[in-house]
């Protein structure tokens, strides 16, 4: 069964179409980066109106791109939560207008859970449960057992700032620029990550994240170290601290729920040196790790696909009444 | 010929079906949810007319100014409803679809139109009631207090010192019954909802230039 996906929940406007939920037929992403680096970050009421703008042609160049006509297609998958609500809804209206003229079912899906699927979709592979599952981004750091399908036990997740909300704040303040995650990757490539001494916040303390207060020892490095400071010491440094927090929380989760499947997911699964150094912790607890390809690291239509096709039964009946939500929990009910 | 028409400007959306023969309007309670209802709103609508979406030989959206959100969910269903299904649509102002009732109504020469937003601004067109074109110059916004002009209307509300101008169910009926309209994609492309305020972002970008 071909199922199309639609995505929108922030600043990547994407249809995909993918086959039985692990093959990507087309997948097409159609970013706002440059429009919103003007502003150092995304600004919603924009985000929203170049959706509306994209998201018509993308979804005739997909069915194009892929020569599958609207009749092959058997259901389709959208976001509808969390993220920008406008933003939100205009993925939402496209996905129930083609419900609604299709007669097919509308299969409302969350974001953040269609991360973790994104993994098993780079593996051609339907998902396995348990795992534990590890979602970091620009709004999110997650640590969760998934039990299955749309079942998480959340672990822990961040009191603050997220770590790619982390890198966007630190590239604004060393002028770096916009997007942070890929820069900072980029500066500290050749840098010293022992360089600069840097917290490893919540150290010791279960599965709770923080990184506001590593933000603020960045900062405090940049006005202490002036003319002097090394920036590629300071990315390699801060990526160093980061990943080294997700390696501790990760290995007390791997140890405590006995999980051997880890899942990395979400845009700062992008960053190499966290996905460096998670492949060295899963060989040390002997567990598999599924990391999704770049592409399916950020926001993408396919994942939302996938995820929807292996959700479909959890669907409700009634979904074409289904509306888009800012903020859903991953596992809780179908918002109406 | 066939349309249908939404409208979700406003808390209230409204609906009208029409043909040569007649139209009715519906009002439908959806506050702020739209995004959940559209598809009701229109089996509802199709259901009285006694007619399928295939029968549609015209969907029109009203393009604004007003709420953003549903506005955007309304081109958003119906313009994805024109692509995949081939069929023509337009968009219909609130400035085109006011002058058209004031036309109706025999009001002539030129006239100030005036649309309050949330906050104490409001929106003001000037036009010429009796031009066929329906012409209306680009609108600004101004303070609600300081507008002025000859003939003062506002649209949709009381104001002191204007008359009232609400756009009618026979104007748009009017309108969309004449209405040119193909189903090219560019054409689709094209109907959008009026955006007459940047974003505060955009506001201040702006100012730092």
């Amino acid at each position: 069964m071909i199922t199309i996906g639609i995505e929108s929940s922030c600043d990547d406007t994407s249809i995909a179409l993918v086959e039985n939920g692990t093959r990507v037929i087309s997948s097409l992403v159609s970013s706002q980066i440059e429009i919103h680096r003007r502003f150092g970050g995304v600004v919603p009421e924009v985000a929203s109106r170049k959706h509306l703008e994209a998201i018509l042609p993308l979804l005739r160049e997909c069915l194009d791109a892929a020569d599958v006509k609207l009749e092959e297609i058997g259901q389709i998958a959208v976001t509808s939560g969390p993220g920008l609500l406008g933003p939100l809804l205009v993925g939402l209206s496209t996905a129930k207008a083609l419900a609604w003229y299709t007669g097919k079912p509308l299969i409302p899906v969350n974001h953040i859970e269609a991360h973790l699927t994104a993994s098993f979709l780079a593996a051609g592979r339907a998902p396995e449960y348990p795992y534990l599952g590890l979602i970091v981004s620009g709004g999110h750091a997650n640590l969760v057992l998934a039990e299955g399908p749309r079942q998480y036990r959340v672990l822990g997740q961040t009191v603050d700032d997220a770590p790619g909300e982390l890198f966007d704040k630190v590239a604004r303040h060393l002028k770096l620029g916009y997007p942070g995650g890929p820069i900072v990757q980029k500066t500290g490539e050749t840098g010293n990550n022992k360089r600069y001494q840097l917290p490893r916040p919540m150290a010791g303390k279960g599965y709770t994240f923080s990184f506001s207060g590593l933000k603020t020892a960045v900062m405090r490095i940049v006005a202490h170290e002036g003319d002097n400071l090394d920036l590629p010491d300071l990315c390699a440094s801060l990526q160093y601290a980061v990943s080294e927090t997700f390696v501790e929380k990760v290995g007390l989760a791997l140890k405590e729920t006995g999980a051997r499947r880890l899942i990395l997911a979400g845009g700062v699964a992008a960053n190499s040196v966290l996905r460096d150094s998670m492949q060295k912790l899963a060989k040390r607890y002997q567990a598999e790790l599924l990391l999704p390809t770049l592409h399916l690291c950020t926001d993408n239509a396919a994942m939302i696909a996938a995820h929807g096709y292996f959700t479909a039964h959890l669907a409700p009946a009634d979904s074409m009444l289904v509306n888009a939500v800012a903020n859903w929990e991953m596992g809780a009910p179908y918002n109406f | 010929m066939r349309y249908l028409f939404i409208d979700a400007s406003e808390n209230l959306t409204g609906s009208q079906y029409g043909d040569d023969n007649r139209f009715f309007w519906r009002n439908f309670d959806t506050d702020r949810n739209i995004g959940a209802r559209i598809s009701e709103i229109c089996d509802c609508m199709l259901a009285e007319a006694g007619c399928s979406l295939a029968d549609i030989d015209l969907l029109a959206v009203c393009t604004g100014p007003g709420s953003l959100t549903g506005l955007r969910v309304a081109a958003g269903f119906f313009r994805t409803l024109a692509l995949i299904g081939g069929k023509p649509i337009t968009g219909i102002d609130v400035f085109r679809w006011s002058l058209k009732t004031l036309q109706m109504q025999n009001v002539s020469g030129e006239v100030t139109l005036v649309l309050p937003t949330l906050i104490d601004k409001a929106f003001v067109v000037s036009a010429n009631a009796g031009d066929p074109d329906l012409n209306y110059n680009q609108p600004t916004l101004c303070e609600r207090d300081s507008v002025s002009g000859p003939q003062l209307l506002s649209i949709k509300c009381d104001l002191p010192g204007m008359s009232r101008v609400d756009p009618s169910s026979e104007a748009l009926h009017s309108l969309l019954l004449n209405r040119v309209a193909t189903s090219n994609f560019d054409d689709i492309l094209g109907v959008l909802p009026m955006y007459v305020i940047p974003s505060q972002a955009e506001r201040k970008l702006e100012e730092q230039k």
